[in-house]
């Protein structure tokens, strides 16, 4: 399995292209940009976009997708029926898609907003804005950010040490890691 | 990116090295076999995939080497060059440098969190999106860098020179410094406070 991190200078936001070594069908989880790099990730490994995850519809997490659109014939999978008014397959916690050779469990993670989710393929989760490296999605008050820790804790925290974090901003970790270092786990609600 | 398999050994927890089926304690010679994945093909050394927790890596060579969707957890690594090396989406956590040289490194979305660091210069190097959580690093120097992103939360710097850096979006939120040299580097485009996704 190939995975790609294509970083976006707009909303400084990371998005990220799944596929096989030998090319064929991707899974592009969160495009915020439709870019070069992107296009020659895709194109140069012989890969083709064919679902697009989005943990939650801010715009730094899909601004590309009406340009990746115009290029391949891509389905999109959210938390709402539509995205940039673009019709999407509505998922929620406990689905589990089959994207090509990949198996997406979905995770209901909100907090960050109220459509946000994760997504945990093999050992690798792509937690949106819900968790990144030493810091959590910024909330509008006290009681999504209560939420939001508590679905942490409960739901990611629980996958296992070793499970590899991909957010939607700044660097890769660990689950592990973040249990150890990360200052807003250790809070109290 | 690297694929983990457990190790054959009944009752082992552990993963198996890439190309074998046992892990670092169970693999006979696993020395041998790591230095055979580590060898340079076509004049340079390229490790793509690989997982290889828990090595030791002594007085070696890794200078200009490719390292991508590898996993390096628990390493120790003495004296080991990786000067001029890439680094992408790779994981180097809970692991042990001493006298490594990064110099002229690239690193992209590397995670080296909770690892330690002693006397390791890390001058002139892109080190975007990395990952020093928690991490201790002792007399090293990141001189003339650019730390775009990367995250030093929780860590503990001693003795650290982080001159002339390009520190926009670096977070150091409870980071304990000690004797740390941010002269000519842009830290206020860096992130001492609240973390903000």
């Amino acid at each position: 399995m190939r995975l790609f991190s294509l970083f976006s200078r707009l909303g400084f936001s990371n998005s990220y292209l799944i596929g096989e070594d030998t090319g064929g069908d991707a899974v592009l989880v969160d495009p915020g940009v439709f870019d070069a790099a992107l296009l020659q990730a895709i194109e140069s490994n012989g890969l083709y976009v064919r679902s697009i995850l989005v943990t939650h519809a801010h715009n730094a997490h899909i601004r590309g997708i009406r340009g990746i659109l115009r290029v391949y014939d891509a389905a999109i999978y959210a938390n709402k029926p539509s995205v940039l008014e673009l019709p999407a397959t509505h998922i929620e916690e406990g689905n589990e898609l089959v994207l090509g050779g990949l198996s997406v469990r979905v995770i209901e993670t909100p907090g960050h907003s109220i459509d946000s989710l994760s997504f945990l393929v093999g050992t690798m989760l792509f937690t949106g804005d819900a968790l990144s490296a030493g810091a959590i999605g910024t909330t509008r008050d006290g009681y999504a950010r209560g939420l939001l820790l508590d679905t942490v804790r409960r739901k990611l925290l629980s996958l296992g040490d070793e499970v590899l974090l991909f957010p939607g901003h700044g660097p890769p970790s660990k689950l592990g890691i973040e249990k150890l270092y990360n200052p807003w786990l250790g809070e109290k609600l | 990116m690297f694929m983990p398999r457990p190790c054959s050994q009944a009752g082992c927890g552990r993963p198996a090295l890439s190309g074998a089926s046992a892990c670092i304690v169970h693999l006979p010679d696993a020395v041998r076999h790591v230095a055979g994945l580590l060898a340079p093909k076509g004049g340079r050394v390229a490790l793509r995939d690989l997982d290889l927790p828990g090595i030791r890596l002594e007085d070696v060579d890794l200078a200009g080497a490719e390292i991508d969707g590898c996993r390096l957890t628990a390493g120790t690594f003495v004296r080991v060059s990786f000067r001029g090396a890439r680094l992408e989406l790779s994981f180097l956590d809970r692991a042990s440098f001493a006298e490594c040289d990064f110099r002229e490194c690239a690193f992209q979305n590397v995670v080296m969190a909770g690892s330690s660091f002693s006397t390791c210069p890390f001058g002139e190097s892109e080190i975007v999106q990395v990952n020093f959580l928690g991490i201790h690093a002792s007399a090293c120097v990141f001189d003339h860098s650019n730390l775009y992103g990367s995250r030093f939360i929780g860590s503990l710097l001693e003795g650290v020179s982080m001159r002339d850096c390009n520190c926009t979006r670096a977070y150091f939120d409870a980071a304990h410094r000690d004797r740390v040299d941010f002269r000519s580097s842009n830290t206020n485009e860096a992130v001492f406070q609240e973390p903000n996704a």
